[in-house]
């Protein structure tokens, strides 16, 4: 846990220090630093993972040594861990990108970028209630700001993502009020073995349950993403696409897997699927249609969003746990293959001074490594979908056995 | 009707009519002060769910407490957003360089 907590606590420290330094600090020397903790917390949280796999359990620590119920409580479960060493590296990469590209970031990335990764560090740990309403304010904040960087024109979308992130965050935190009300307890491990389906839990269930699907930005939800995440800049683009995100998705997760009681589960199943299924059309519809390089790879974002979601729809219908692998392997290479697309994407717009999809015949003369990028990036997700559908068969097949 | 219904009530309408409100216009700073009173709302709800035992429940203020700094922090960075978006176009004419890179910034 201790190797955990170490991935969790550097880039917070790097992001202060940073924003205390200034302007003494150079720009290189900042996006050095910030690369240097990234690779730190990436050993670290690859140690947090063998000890994980090790015990072959959750590992859980009451903050302050409080007792439970009184104490935030940090779990470590391999999925936490997991999570921990796909952020890390996440930033690292991007980090590299932004360090070395020809188009470069402004200073204020270099903090900030850190901020988003302790941040979701924090989330990926939390197991209550409450940190994680805190955990996704921290991280809708750092990204909002990250997409104001890239000047004026994203200030009017930056302050519509703040608001609707506001919003979904009063839905959530509601929610969490009428689940204390109701058990007295916000720690998510406590709340699973109490929680019983009345009036109070289904209506605190819904209304957490549109706050995160606002901010995960999944179907009928969305409308907000593109706007943001095409306005951003590119290395920006990538964070937001690949693991922002990926932080309430874990919460919804998290909240129809442990917290709520079965039948419920159950019965909101066939639903989140049916809007995955929506959103994958309707996603993959919008950017066919759309003009601009970035804005397609958002709407792309929008529809990868959908499988998702019908993966946790489908695995809340059946309960099975072999789906809980496939989201979550899914997630993961949704992920790294939508930041190579962003980056790429953004290159190319670059190289040829265009945003506009027409504006890139001819592009294979000029940037092929990009191309490249492009074509893998692509092909990433389809794979995983294959092995999610596939294992998703097999989940299938196993229960008609039985 | 007891104190405690009559709050959650309150705090319920407040929620409702301000999200209505969010939904209802389009000016900015109007739609951040609904969200402001949705916020509003649900700390109502969490102070009169913590006055159910006696003494209060200190966790739900210890929670209202951390939901204010958080609304407070967002608001003052949304309002700064928010007013910066909507400053007027500097109409003097920019120097060679920064026109062409505007005209860049305008194509979409």
């Amino acid at each position: 846990m201790t190797s955990a907590l170490v991935s969790l606590s550097l880039p917070f420290m790097v992001a202060l220090l940073l924003i205390a330094a200034g302007q003494r600090l150079g720009l290189r020397t900042a996006g050095m630093m910030v690369i240097a903790s990234g690779c730190l917390s990436l050993t670290a949280a690859w140690f947090a993972l063998m000890d994980v796999a090790a015990a072959n359990q959750a590992i859980l620590i009451n903050l302050g040594g409080w007792e439970n119920g009184l104490a935030i409580r940090l779990r470590l479960s391999p999925l936490s861990g997991l999570l921990l060493v796909f952020t890390a590296f996440m930033h690292v990469l991007i980090g590299l990108y932004a360090a070395f590209s020809r188009q470069g970031v402004p200073r204020d990335f270099w903090p900030l970028s850190s901020f988003l990764h302790g941040s979701l560090a924090a989330l990926w740990l939390s197991a209550d209630l409450f940190n994680l309403y805190i955990t996704p304010e921290l991280l809708g904040l750092a990204a909002v700001a990250m997409v104001a960087l890239a000047g004026k024109k994203a200030y009017k979308p930056a302050a519509n993502y703040l608001l609707l992130s506001l919003v979904a965050s009063l839905f959530y935190l509601f929610g969490v009020a009428l689940l204390y009300g109701r058990y007295g307890s916000l720690d998510v491990l406590m709340l699973a073995s109490q929680t019983q389906s009345d009036l109070v839990t289904r209506i605190a269930l819904l209304l957490m349950t549109a706050g995160l699907m606002l901010k995960a930005a999944l179907w009928p939800l969305h409308l907000w993403l593109p706007a943001a995440h095409a306005n951003a800049p590119t290395a920006v683009s990538a964070l937001l696409s690949g693991l922002v995100v990926k932080g309430p998705l874990f919460i919804l997760w998290m909240l129809w897997s442990e917290v709520a009681p079965t039948d419920l589960a159950q019965q909101i199943g066939p639903l989140l699927a049916f809007a995955g299924i929506i959103a994958l059309v309707a996603g993959g519809l919008s950017a066919m249609r759309s003009a601009y390089i970035k804005t397609l790879v958002a709407y792309s974002t929008v529809a990868q969003l959908g499988y998702a979601m019908m993966a946790l729809g489908l695995l809340l219908t059946w309960q099975l746990p072999q789906l809980h692998i496939a989201l979550w392997l899914f997630v993961i290479a949704h992920g790294l293959a939508k930041a190579t697309l962003f980056l790429a994407a953004g290159e190319m717009q670059a190289t040829l001074g265009t945003k506009r999809i027409s504006g890139l015949r001819g592009a294979n003369a000029n940037s092929a490594g990009s191309h490249v990028c492009i074509c893998g990036g692509w092909r990433q997700p389809d794979r995983s979908a294959t092995k999610r559908r596939v294992s998703g068969k097999v989940g299938v097949a196993g229960a008609a056995a039985q | 009707m007891n104190m405690l219904q009559l709050y959650l009530i309150v705090g319920v309408a407040v929620f409702l009519l301000a999200l209505h409100g969010l939904m209802m216009t389009t000016d900015a700073i109007r739609r951040l002060i609904a969200v402001n009173l949705m916020g509003a709302g649900t700390f109502i709800v969490m102070v009169a769910l913590a006055g159910r035992v006696s003494p209060p429940d200190p966790v739900l203020h210890a929670l209202v407490v951390t939901g204010l700094v958080v609304a407070i922090s967002a608001t003052a960075f949304a309002l700064r957003l928010i007013t910066a978006s909507s400053v007027a176009e500097p109409t003097r004419q920019p120097p060679a360089e920064q026109a062409d890179n505007m005209a860049k910034d305008k194509t979409p």
